[in-house]
């Protein structure tokens, strides 16, 4: 599982490309051929696992095993082609920005690093939508919290909200927004400049260029397997409670489902 | 034949148009609604989310998940005041004024589907089920409220008039500005005691003068839109008894004001912020040594000069400052500045003890500086040995003077470090050993007074022969009234509060020529947001200004 582990930070962003490309080219040369790929895997699984398999025999943990580094590759080819091809997918930038205590915080290193993440938008003048979200998060803490348990919430899973209204919005008023629908530790809301904001908006697609028509989504994912789904910012926590269940059963990289594209849940009107 | 036909035709025709007219009458006559009281409990449900019997009123999103205070999502959240409703995040509430709910036709729905008009009974379906007039279930960002019987009966005499009332304090050709005066200070202020209940101080009178003259000008003008400009006066509450302040909410909803101007609200910030909030009006140019501006901001309430809190940091900065710095004769044997805070046990000073670190010397009066003086002098004594020389004084005037007294008496002369908000004339008649050792941070200086400004006030004087007295006061609300004329000219003749408040948070560096320039924005309701620093100079019974104006975000 180490190796594994391991090889899940080629895939982050910020490693230099040089590197990932590299890492890239060997995995991919290693999975592709099937001589070589027999030979290695094996390798690979007893360093995970106690029962060394039995030669010869195709077991069901060595077909999943395959699997899953049949997918790997697949998930590294398919970076690889986006690379190439120039549309790189949801890539968040490392960020300088500001948190509700008024701390600076590096949003890739500081953050959102190794941890399932829930970002939504919102801004603090904003009556209609707003208020839906946020009590949206409140219930989803609560309902993560009885489901893990606060500790494995605080170090696996950071709820976002990003202020599409970085002038106004300063530390002392997402503050206000937070502690008026009784927000807990684990739930970060960011401000910062404009132009990083806007970075981070467009990184994510979840840019509007007018406030008023922001759109109330929920964006689920983790850095590492960079899949993201949208889901509908109003409404039940419940949908997000599964996908982040789903998402922290699936331990990184080899994630259940491999999507690239944000795969896309129309928000309930 | 033809004849008998035109005839008819004829009288048919006037039928028709009496009529017409009669309708025409009839939603006129609607048009000037002025909510009764049922209507007004109503209006504070809408606007606030709160019962005004103090019951509960839960909101729930859906079903399975519990309820939340009603406060959080007030109709008027999406609703808007006017029924509406504002698209926003690509939600578009319905229009719920009452002639568009029960239109005959029923509701045309955006998918294509229609329901049946509502009444009283589906409407309060709609409010606590979330169910629509056909049975649908609405849109799940509808909250579903749970409120008394009481509660929703009021509700709904709201609604069902929603989109008819009048704006409160506009006519045809006037509009009603309200002034709340200063009321009967309370905090052992023996000068101005003499003013007995319902009479007001000389200063209230010399204010009242002052904006009556300045917008009989105004109308003599032409108005603002052909509408002159009506004042009422309302006194401040006696005293701040329950009984006194319940009276006093009842005349500031019985004035049916537009707008509130040049207002007092030293000691009634709270009140006023949830009048202003259930009713709707906006306060322009208040002031009050504690602006309420605390996030979440009540939108409707425009501070013009900041408070003591501000002040008081003004002052911390100037102190950490080149002030000290450049003038070591100032601060002896060259020592740095060990401070001590003096802060009064009230509720109007003890918050502001957080403005200081953790690890400052604080010592807390009491109120009553009478029976202190003996322990005082024991504490000032033993602050003089430890060599303590800055004191924050953060207390009432009695005390101040008590504090000098007994400093002076103990032959201890530090600092003294004062908001402006407290600044009593007493203090010019110190001890000389406290010359130019008396700092103080005063919102507004005499030099903030341009030409333009002192050249109206003069011809207003003259003109109407006002009071010689607290000029001060008079610029003040000067001031604050010229702020409201370029509220209302910017908003236009189409008025309403929503408007006006949106104008005023336009503003920004607006001279008001007896001011600094006042700012406002969606988070910012204090016009000028900082001080100046100035010592008193006890020989010549002056102020110095020693700081240029000290911005405090």
């Amino acid at each position: 599982m180490q190796d594994l582990l391991s090889s899940e930070k080629y895939l982050s962003p910020a490693i230099p490309y040089s590197m990932l490309f590299t890492a890239l080219l060997t995995t991919v040369f290693l999975a592709w051929p099937p001589s070589l790929r027999a030979a290695t895997v094996p390798a690979e699984i007893k360093a995970n696992h106690l029962m060394a398999p039995q030669e010869g025999k195709v077991t069901k943990e060595l077909q999943q095993q395959l699997d899953h580094s049949q997918h790997l590759a697949h998930l590294n080819r398919a970076a690889e082609e986006a690379h190439i091809m120039g549309n790189s997918p949801v890539s968040i930038p490392n960020l300088p920005l500001l948190n509700e205590l008024g701390q600076e915080v590096a949003l890739m290193e500081g953050l959102i690093r190794d941890k399932i993440v829930v970002i939504n938008t919102i801004y603090t003048r904003c009556t209609t939508v707003c208020p839906v979200m946020g009590v949206q998060y409140t219930r989803l803490q609560q309902m993560l919290k009885r489901r893990f348990g606060q500790e494995k919430i605080l170090k696996d899973v950071l709820l976002l909200s990003v202020s599409i209204d970085p002038v106004n919005d300063r530390p002392r008023q997402l503050r206000a927004f937070k502690s008026k629908f009784k927000g807990g530790p684990g739930w970060t809301l960011l401000t910062g400049s404009s132009a990083n904001i806007e970075k981070l908006l467009k990184a994510t697609g979840l840019f509007t260029a007018d406030l008023q028509e922001h759109t109330p989504i929920t964006l689920v994912g983790r850095v590492s397997q960079n899949t993201w789904t949208r889901l509908s910012g109003i409404g039940s926590p419940r949908p997000i409670a599964k996908l982040v269940d789903k998402l922290i059963n699936s331990p990184p990289p080899l994630a259940a489902t491999h999507m690239h594209a944000a795969k896309e849940d129309k928000p309930q009107q | 034949m033809t004849k008998f036909a035109a005839l008819v035709l004829i009288m048919l025709a006037s039928a028709l148009c009496v009529d017409v007219y009669a309708l025409v009458v009839t939603t006129a006559k609607e048009k000037t609604a002025e909510m009764s009281k049922q209507q007004r409990r109503g209006q504070l449900i809408y606007m606030t989310g709160r019962s005004p019997s103090g019951q509960d009123i839960q909101a729930r999103l859906n079903d399975k998940a519990g309820s939340l205070p009603g406060s959080l999502m007030p109709c008027v959240n999406c609703h808007q005041d006017d029924g509406k409703g504002t698209t926003e995040g690509g939600i578009s509430p319905p229009d719920i004024r009452w002639s568009s709910l029960t239109r005959p036709y029923g509701i045309n729905r955006k998918d294509g589907s229609t329901s049946p008009a509502y009444d009283k009974r589906t409407i309060k379906k709609a409010i606590s089920l979330g169910l629509g007039s056909g049975g649908q279930v609405l849109n799940p960002v509808m909250p579903r409220y749970q409120l008394s019987h009481q509660d929703m009966d009021d509700l709904l005499a709201f609604l069902t008039d929603l989109g008819n009332y009048r704006v409160s304090g506009i006519r045809e050709d006037s509009i009603r500005i309200g002034i709340i005066l200063g009321g009967v200070s309370l905090r052992g202020k023996s000068s101005d005691r003499q003013d007995t209940a319902g009479q007001v101080s000389p200063r209230s009178q010399a204010v009242k003068q002052l904006l009556e003259s300045y917008f009989r000008e105004i109308n003599l003008q032409g108005g603002i839109y052909q509408r002159e400009i009506e004042t009422v006066f309302i006194p401040g509450p006696e005293d701040f008894s329950p009984q006194s302040l319940a009276k006093f909410r009842q005349t500031l909803a019985d004035s049916q004001v537009f707008a509130f101007v040049a207002s007092a609200l030293g000691g009634i910030e709270k009140l006023m912020a949830d009048f202003s909030l259930a009713s709707g009006i906006p306060v322009i140019g208040a002031f009050s040594p504690r602006p309420a501006t605390d996030f979440p901001l009540n939108p409707n309430i425009f501070y013009l000069l900041s408070g003591q809190t501000r002040q008081l940091s003004a002052l911390q900065h100037f102190t950490q400052g080149p002030y000290f710095k450049q003038n070591p004769t100032q601060v002896s044997q060259q020592q740095k500045l060990k401070a001590v805070v003096f802060i009064e046990d009230s509720p109007e000073y003890i918050p502001l003890k957080q403005q200081f670190s953790t690890q400052a010397h604080h010592i807390i009066l009491r109120a009553a500086p009478a029976t202190a003086d003996k322990t005082l002098k024991e504490t000032l004594t033993t602050l003089k040995q430890q060599k303590y020389n800055q004191v924050y004084l953060l207390t009432s005037s009695a005390n101040q003077q008590a504090f000098i007294r007994q400093a002076n008496a103990v032959n201890w002369w530090p600092y003294v470090m004062l908001p402006g908000s407290q600044f009593g004339n007493a203090l010019l008649a110190s001890p000389l050993k406290f010359n130019e050792k008396i700092f103080i941070a005063l919102p507004n200086l005499p030099f903030d007074y341009k030409k333009g400004g002192i050249a109206l006030f003069q011809q207003l004087s003259q003109k109407y022969q006002l009071s010689p007295d607290y000029q001060n006061n008079q610029l003040l609300a000067l001031a604050a009234a010229i702020l409201l004329r370029q509220g209302l000219m910017t908003t236009g003749r189409e008025l309403t509060p929503t408007k006006l408040i949106a104008n005023m948070e336009g503003l920004y560096q607006f001279e008001t020529s007896l001011t600094r320039p006042i700012s406002y924005g969606p988070n910012r309701r204090l016009g000028t947001s900082g001080a100046y620093v100035v010592s008193l100079d006890l020989v010549n019974k002056t102020i110095i200004p020693v700081s240029n104006w000290l911005e405090v975000e």
